[in-house]
């Protein structure tokens, strides 16, 4: 388990033993896509025991199975579900000088001609990209779910 | 699922980059293959060079296919270089920008616009990292 997402917000990592973990967002936030509708295919799922299974064949789930999807996916369908467009780039932290990154989001409108600044990341900069991109999709959930509220 | 991964003509030639990370895709790559034909109904699947006989053909190689995710991250980490596709201010397309990353700023080295959807900034814009890796070789 990757020390970084568990001390921050205590987020359970897929526990894939290679530079693969890196592509599957954690299981809680793929839970709560999955709370959102998000039902794309994927290459790898939870089953109900919480092993993670490569198989990006499988069209049948169980209710107690769970998608993993990969960040891109992830990101990809707030894009084209939402109108949310969100960037995670460096960013020289003046005060640190040295590398850090952040993330925006915008929201666009149904016809994509006009954008409406969502949310920056007040300030707060995260040392490695991984740790923007995880920081991105917890907020992008965020919006989808309050507007749900709505 | 095709949309996860860059294209075979891409993906090749990030492997002649030397990209070689673990991959959910692989594709069969024939290499030279002189005065062979191709198999005739062989079904060994990395037979390729089969004439006369069905032999194994070590000049095969499997081809790493990478999502997009992983082809950026690998410009990020290994040539600190990024490479953002992102729909233009209040206008009506997608564009791309390039920037060499260093320790105390980031420089942009290229930049593209008028693209018509976020997936052909994408392609474009990997294409131009791919590019400029090749011509710094």
């Amino acid at each position: 388990m990757s020390n970084f997402f568990s001390t921050r917000c205590d987020l359970i990592f897929v526990p894939i033993k290679s530079k693969m973990n890196k592509e599957f967002v954690p299981y809680e936030l793929a839970l709560r896509l999955g709370s959102l509708g998000f039902d794309e295919p994927c290459f790898a799922y939870l089953d109900c025991d919480r092993n993670f299974i490569f198989n990006e064949t499988k069209t049948n789930f169980l209710d107690c199975e769970i998608k993993i999807p990969t960040f891109s996916q992830a990101f990809r369908w707030f894009r084209e579900k939402y109108n949310l467009l969100n960037e995670i780039v460096f960013y020289r932290d003046d005060l640190r000088t040295k590398r850090a990154y952040w993330f925006t989001i915008f929201k666009w409108d149904e016809k994509m001609t006009s954008r409406e600044f969502v949310r920056a990341n007040n300030n707060l900069f995260y040392l490695t990209y991984e740790e923007g991109e995880l920081a991105c999709l917890e907020k992008l959930i965020e919006i989808v779910e309050q507007s749900k509220l709505k | 699922m095709e949309k996860e991964f860059v294209p075979y003509g891409l993906a090749l030639r990030l492997g002649s980059l030397g990209f070689d990370e673990r991959c959910f895709r692989y594709e069969s790559v024939k290499k030279i293959c002189e005065n062979q034909a191709q198999p005739g109904g062989c079904q060994l699947p990395n037979v390729h060079c089969a004439y006369p006989k069905c032999t194994i053909d070590s000049s095969v190689e499997s081809l790493p296919i990478p999502t997009w995710q992983q082809a950026f991250r690998w410009f990020r980490e290994k040539y600190d270089l990024e490479g953002i596709p992102q729909r233009a201010e209040e206008r009506e397309w997608y564009k791309f920008w390039v920037y060499e990353l260093h320790e105390d700023c980031k420089v942009m080295i290229s930049s593209e616009i008028q693209f018509t959807t976020y997936a052909e900034a994408e392609l474009a814009c990997l294409g131009k990292l791919i590019e400029i890796v090749e011509n710094n070789k």
